[in-house]
C-alpha cells in the first residue's frame, strides 16, 4: 500500500516536551529528596553542600515539585483534549492482553516460547511505567504537600497523617527511584538507547521488536485511526476548551493558594531564654581574702577627703624602718601616701608626720 | 577528675573527650601554641615560675608575718580598698593548702612580690589586676588555662567586659575550692552556686528542674551546670554551634541505656528526634553549615533549657495539654491536631500509631513485590538479550534452528 518506511513518527512535540519537563523535575526531586531521606550519608551531605545548604536544597525540591504539579495538570487536560476532541483511542489503558504479553515475554525470555509476543502501540512495560508515574505523582504530590505545610493540613486531617505522609513520601520515593533505575534504565537506556521520546521518531527495527502489532496495523492502514472531521473537532473543542479551561483555572488557583499558604512556611524564631547575666554582686572586691569579720569592716571604697598629716603611731621609727617610702609611697601597699606626695623627698616625712608619744610594740 | 560518679566530669566530657576528640586535640595543640608562645615571650615574670619553683623563694610563714595582721589594707589608684590580711586558716583549708599534691607558696601566684619592700601596685584598679593575676593559674593548671582561652568568658573579657568570669571568680583565690571528690567532700551544688554568682536567674530555674531537684538531693546521675557547659571551655550557648550540637549533648545521658534504665526513661529520644523533621534538619546543618543559625527546634526549644520538667508534670511544656502552646512558639497557627503529628519520641507501632504503621507495612509489601517483579523481568530479559547477541555473533549467516530465537531481528 505504501513504501516500507524506515522511520515512524512516534511522539509529537508536546509529548516530547512533557517528557523533558518530567525528566528535569523528577531528577531534581529525586536528588534533592533522597539526600534528605538519607542525611547521615556522606554523599548526601556532599550534594547538600554543593547545592548550598539544606534550605537551598529544600527550595529546589519545592520548585521542582511545583513544576511537576503544573505538568500533571497540563497532562490531564492535554490527554482529555486528545481523547474527547481528537477522539484518539485509549491506547495507554491496560487490558488482559498486557497480562498475556507479560507472561508470553517471560516465557520467551526463559526459552519456553520461540517468539516474543507482538505488542501494540504501548507495550505492557510502557504501560506499567506510565501508570507508575501517575500513581507516584499522586502519592508524592499529596504527601509532599502535607509535609510542606503540616499546619494547614492538620486543619482538615488528624495529626497522625503527617508522620504517615512522611513515611509514604519516603518509601514511595525509594520505590520510584529504584523502579526507574531498574525498569526504565534497562529498557530504554541499556537494552538499546531508545531516543524516540527526544527525537519523536522510531526506527523500523525498534518497532518490530517492541511494537510489532502496531507496526502491522500501520502497515495495514488501520492505524492511526482517522481524525474526526474538522467541523466535529471544532464543535467538540468549543465545548471542551472552556470547560477544561475553567477546571484548569480552578486547579491552578488551588495550587497557587495551597503553595503560598504561609502558616508553616514562616516560623517564628524560638523565644529567648532567661536573661543569662544577673549577678548577685559585681565580681571583683572583696574576693573572700580577709577573715569574714574583717571584710565587713573594710569599706569597698574609701571616701576621698583631705586629711591632715597623721602622726606615726603604728611602729617605732629606727634604722630599720627609716625608709618610709618603701611601704608608704603613693600606690604603695600599706597606708600609701596621697598622690600629691609623689615629688616629696623621703627624708622630709617627719616634718609633717611627727612621732607619736605612744608607740605600739609588735 | 570525677565528682562522685564517673559519669560526670568536672571538665565535661562533652567537648573535650567524646567523638570530637580527634578534631579537638589538634585544635587544642594549636591553641596551646598560640597562647603559650606569647605568655613565654611577653610575660617573663610568669614564665620564670615555669622553670620549676625556686627553693629559695619566701615561705608562706615569711609572708604571713605581716599579712596575718588583721585590718591590713591599701587604697588602689581607683580608690578601691584592697584588703591585705590573710586568714591562715582559710589558706590551710584551701586546695592549695598543706593537702595539695605540691607545695604552693604565696609567691608562686604573687610572683611579682619576691621579697620586701614590694614593688608598687601595678594596675589602676583591682579587677584589671585580678584578671592579669589569673594568668598565673595557667602556670600549673595548663590544660584548664588553655581550654579557657576559647571560652565565652575569655572572649567577653577580651572584648572589654571585665565582669566576665575569670579563674578566681569561680574557684576562689586564697580559699580556692577542692574539686577532687575522692579526696575531699565536694558538694556538686557548690558548682551551681559558683555559677549563680553571676547567673542567678538561670540557677534558680535550674533548681526547679527535674535535674536540679535531684541534684539538690545529692543524686550524682543528673547534670549540674558544667556537664552541659564544660567548666573551662564554656561556649556561648546562644551560638549556632552550641545550638546545633545541643541534641547530642542531651543524648550523652538520654541515649545511655544503663543510666536511663535506672529511671525508666526511653533511650529512643535522640534517634526518634533525628528521624523526624527537626532533628534531621539540625543534623544536616551541623554537618554542612555548622556556623549557621537555624530555627528548627532542638531539645531545649520544647523541653526548656534549664527548667526541664518531666513530661508528666502539669507545668511541663511538653505535657500533652501544654503541647499546642509549645508548638505555637514557632508555628503560630498550630492547632490541637498539629501537635499529634509529633509522635512523642515513640517509634510507630500498631497500637499507638496505626495509620503510620499501616503505611509502613504497605510499602514493606509493595516495594519488594514491585521490585521483585521488575527484577525477574529485567533479569530474564538480560539473559535473553545476551543469548540472542551471542547466537547472532556465532552464526552470523546461518538461519537455522538456533537463529529462530533471534529471528525477528532480521525480519
Amino acid at each position: 500500500m505504501r513504501e516500507r518506511m524506515r522511520e515512524f513518527v512516534r511522539f509529537g512535540p508536546i509529548e516530547r516536551l512533557e517528557h523533558l519537563f518530567l525528566l528535569i523535575s523528577f531528577t531534581t526531586l529525586a536528588i534533592t529528596g533522597l539526600v534528605q531521606a538519607f542525611p547521615e550519608n556522606n554523599i548526601s551531605l556532599t550534594i547538600i553542600r554543593l547545592l548550598g545548604g539544606i534550605e537551598n536544597t529544600r527550595t529546589l525540591h519545592h520548585i521542582s515539585a511545583i513544576v511537576l504539579v503544573l505538568l500533571s495538570i497540563f497532562h490531564i487536560f492535554y490527554v482529555g483534549y486528545k481523547i474527547y476532541v481528537l477522539k484518539r483511542p485509549l491506547s495507554m489503558l491496560p487490558g488482559l492482553k498486557d497480562v498475556r504479553d507479560a507472561v508470553d515475554l517471560l516465557r520467551y525470555n526463559l526459552g519456553l516460547r520461540r517468539r516474543p509476543p507482538e505488542m501494540d502501540r504501548y507495550n505492557f512495560g510502557e504501560k506499567i511505567e506510565y501508570w507508575a508515574v501517575v500513581w507516584g505523582t499522586l502519592v508524592m504530590g499529596f504527601t509532599g504537600y502535607m509535609l510542606w505545610n503540616p499546619v494547614f493540613t492538620t486543619r482538615f486531617l488528624p495529626g497522625e497523617f503527617i508522620p504517615a505522609a512522611k513515611m509514604a513520601h519516603r518509601y514511595e520515593a525509594i520505590l520510584a527511584v529504584l523502579s526507574i533505575l531498574i525498569w526504565h534504565v534497562w529498557h530504554v537506556h541499556i537494552k538499546h538507547f531508545n531516543k524516540s521520546i527526544f527525537t519523536g521518531r522510531i526506527t523500523l527495527e525498534e518497532m518490530e521488536e517492541e511494537h510489532a502489532l502496531e507496526l502491522k496495523r500501520i502497515q495495514s492502514g488501520e492505524w492511526p485511526p482517522p481524525l474526526p472531521p474538522a467541523a466535529e473537532r471544532w464543535r467538540r473543542a468549543m465545548l471542551y476548551v472552556p470547560l477544561a479551561g475553567l477546571m484548569a483555572l480552578f486547579m491552578l488557583l488551588t495550587t497557587y493558594y495551597v503553595f503560598t499558604e504561609q502558616t508553616a512556611i514562616t516560623t517564628v524564631p524560638p523565644a529567648p531564654v532567661e536573661k543569662a547575666y544577673l549577678p548577685a554582686k559585681p565580681p571583683g572586691l572583696p574576693t573572700a581574702t580577709p577573715a569574714p569579720e574583717m571584710a565587713m569592716e573594710i569599706p569597698k571604697q574609701r571616701v576621698l577627703y583631705a586629711p591632715g598629716p597623721m602622726p606615726i603611731s603604728s611602729h617605732p621609727v629606727d634604722e630599720a624602718w627609716a625608709e618610709c617610702s618603701a611601704c608608704h609611697a603613693p600606690y604603695g601597699y600599706i597606708h600609701p601616701a596621697p598622690l600629691d606626695h609623689a615629688d616629696y623627698e623621703a627624708s622630709a616625712c617627719t616634718t609633717c608626720h611627727p612621732f607619736a608619744k605612744e608607740v605600739s610594740q609588735r | 577528675m570525677s565528682v562522685r560518679s564517673p559519669k560526670f566530669e568536672v571538665r565535661g566530657r562533652w567537648l573535650g573527650f567524646s567523638a570530637f576528640q580527634k578534631r579537638n586535640t589538634q585544635y587544642a595543640i594549636r591553641i596551646t601554641l598560640l597562647i603559650l608562645i606569647p605568655i613565654l615571650i611577653l610575660i617573663p615574670s610568669i614564665a620564670h615560675a615555669q622553670g620549676g619553683p625556686d627553693p629559695n623563694r619566701p615561705t608562706n610563714e615569711q609572708c604571713l608575718v605581716c599579712h596575718e595582721e588583721p585590718g591590713l589594707s591599701m587604697v588602689l589608684p581607683s580608690n578601691e580598698v584592697l584588703p591585705l590580711s590573710i586568714d591562715p586558716g582559710i589558706l590551710a583549708r584551701s586546695a592549695h593548702g598543706p593537702d595539695a599534691s605540691e607545695e604552693v607558696r604565696c609567691v608562686d601566684c604573687h610572683n611579682d612580690l619576691n621579697g620586701y619592700p614590694h614593688p608598687p601596685f601595678p594596675d589602676v584598679d583591682f579587677r584589671t589586676w585580678q584578671l592579669k593575676m589569673s594568668l598565673v593559674c595557667g602556670n600549673c593548671h595548663e590544660d584548664q588555662a588553655v581550654d579557657r582561652q576559647d571560652s565565652v568568658h575569655a572572649r567577653l573579657i577580651a572584648a572589654g567586659k571585665f565582669e566576665a568570669a575569670s579563674c578566681s571568680d569561680c574557684h576562689g583565690s586564697h580559699d580556692v575550692f577542692w574539686v577532687d571528690a575522692e579526696k575531699h567532700e565536694v558538694d556538686r551544688m557548690d558548682q551551681v552556686d559558683a555559677c549563680a554568682q553571676c547567673h542567678r536567674t538561670i540557677a534558680d530555674q535550674y533548681k526547679l528542674s527535674v535535674h536540679g531537684q535531684e541534684a539538690l538531693k545529692g543524686n550524682p546521675d543528673v547534670p549540674v551546670c558544667s556537664n552541659c557547659h564544660p567548666a573551662h571551655k564554656i561556649q556561648d550557648p546562644r551560638s549556632a554551634e552550641f545550638r546545633l550540637k545541643s541534641p547530642e549533648l542531651c543524648a550523652e545521658c538520654h541515649a545511655d541505656e544503663e543510666l536511663m534504665a535506672k529511671y525508666d526513661i526511653s533511650t529512643d529520644v535522640f534517634d526518634t528526634y533525628v528521624a523526624d523533621f527537626h532533628g534531621t534538619t539540625v543534623q544536616i546543618f551541623e554537618s554542612v553549615e555548622p556556623g549557621v543559625y537555624t530555627n528548627k527546634a532542638v531539645c531545649s526549644d520544647c523541653h526548656g533549657a534549664h527548667r526541664i520538667l518531666p513530661p508528666t508534670s502539669v507545668n511541663s511544656s511538653v505535657m500533652s495539654a501544654n503541647l499546642v502552646k509549645t508548638c505555637q512558639r514557632c508555628h503560630p497557627d498550630a492547632n490541637e491536631n498539629f501537635t499529634k503529628s509529633w509522635l512523642g519520641h515513640y517509634r510507630p507501632d500498631w497500637e499507638k500509631y496505626p495509620i503510620v504503621t499501616a503505611v509502613q507495612w504497605f510499602y514493606y509489601l509493595v516495594i519488594p513485590i514491585t521490585l521483585g517483579f521488575f527484577t525477574i523481568f529485567v533479569g530474564t530479559d538480560i539473559f535473553r538479550t545476551l543469548k540472542n547477541k551471542l547466537a547472532r555473533s556465532q552464526k552470523p549467516v546461518d538461519a537455522g534452528d538456533d537463529a529462530s530465537e533471534g529471528g525477528e531481528d532480521n525480519a
